[in-house]
């Protein structure tokens, strides 16, 4: 009586414990961030060299264009004699992170960690510009000013523009070279046209459209298999990255601040410079303060539990480059 | 009451089990729908094709300074 008693409880135990099976692990670290999907769809095409370094430079094109208009949002601001060393020290540290991505090397095995790092230090920064200038003016003003930066033109992130561009055609004809083969083709002429710029993409599009269209079903369904096969291995890989991403991401963020107050000490003395050392100080006082009322677990750990399985995949540019 | 206890714990397990069944075969069937609509046509795989690809003028969003 009493042995179907505890396989009673023992059978309810299991029923109750079966749902937390199913969950997400490792909900209750608190040294992780929740990575966005855009970003993580953006990172899928970073474990190829050529990938990482289009990702790097958009990031850098990014940073760049918004440095030039908090510049310009600055100036209108001097003329009318605001204060405006807050918004500076803001500029000041998206410099500083400027560096940081130029200086990220897209060889390097944790790439994708270092562009998730640095992709969402641009964002706090950007926002926390916003949230100052909200701070200071009226809405009527801020409109103003936004009208004003609205259409302007970035000379300086004209380069960055045209060498992005040229990457993602590197890119595109190295996605083709897997491409073409999987429809059984051979796109060499299509693809030398595209690359001489005489052929653009929507025609080799249109073309691959022809051939496909004109296939039997049978044929269709096993290219669209191998497709969405070579889809689903580039979406694991990203995914083994994207896990490495999320680890230990504050233990990261809080080593980038350190090194940024360093930096700064040694740039001068002005009251800029103070303002950002200040800002960023507290920050990670900030920092310390959560990870001290979560019992601060997981900052002791290393990251290099996954790293291997992110590093084995990276690949040079591709297969198709000639 | 030892038979009450026993039918008690076979109800738990038939539930259960019938339970897991039902949604793995509807899982199953949803995926199995949605290849069949996919799989013949040339949109789908020229779709496939389009996202393994980038666009020139790609952008990232970290937001406005304003």
């Amino acid at each position: 009586m009493k042995k179907m008693r505890n396989v009673l409880v023992v059978l309810m135990l299991m029923a109750s414990i079966a749902p937390l099976a199913f969950a997400d692990e490792a909900e209750n670290s608190t040294d992780e961030i929740e990575i966005d999907t855009e970003t993580q769809k953006q990172i899928e095409i970073m474990n190829t060299t050529l990938g990482a370094q289009i990702r790097l430079l958009q990031l850098e094109k990014t940073i760049n264009k918004n440095i030039i208009k908090g510049e310009e949002v600055v100036s209108f601001l001097t003329e009318l004699e605001y204060n405006t060393t807050e918004l500076e020290a803001i500029i000041a540290e998206l410099d500083l992170l400027k560096e940081e991505v130029i200086s990220a090397d897209p060889n390097v095995t944790d790439a994708v960690q270092i562009f998730v790092d640095l992709k969402y230090d641009a964002i706090y920064l950007t926002k926390d510009f916003r949230e100052t200038l909200k701070g200071l003016l009226y809405n009527e003003t801020i409109e103003r000013i936004r009208e004003r930066i609205k259409n302007m033109s970035c000379e300086q992130v004209q380069n960055i523009t045209k060498n992005i561009q040229n990457k993602i055609k590197q890119f595109n004809r190295n996605q083709l070279y897997i491409i073409y083969p999987i429809i059984g083709e051979n796109g060499e002429y299509f693809l030398n046209k595209y690359h001489n710029g005489t052929l653009s993409m929507e025609q080799i599009k249109n073309n691959i459209s022809k051939t496909v269209s004109m296939m039997t079903k049978e044929k269709r369904y096993d290219i669209f298999y191998q497709l969405k096969q070579n889809k689903i291995k580039n979406k694991i890989r990203a995914r083994i990255c994207f896990e490495n991403a999320t680890e230990n991401f504050l233990e990261r963020q809080q080593n980038r601040l350190t090194y940024r107050i360093q930096k700064a000490e040694n740039m001068s003395d002005d009251p800029i410079s103070k303002e950002m050392q200040e800002r960023i100080r507290n920050r990670l006082n900030g920092y310390a303060d959560d990870s001290n009322s979560d019992n601060g677990n997981g900052s002791g750990t290393s990251s290099n539990g996954k790293d291997d399985s992110c590093n084995g995949n990276k690949q040079q540019s591709g297969g198709g480059e000639s | 009451m030892k038979k009450m206890l026993l039918t008690i714990i076979s109800i738990l397990i038939v539930f259960f089990s019938s339970i897991l069944i039902y949604h793995i075969f509807s899982e199953d069937s949803i995926e199995v729908n949605q290849t069949d609509e996919r799989y013949d046509t040339t949109e789908d795989v020229m779709n496939e094709i389009d996202e393994s690809l980038l666009d020139e003028d790609d952008e990232l969003d970290i937001g406005e300074m304003v």
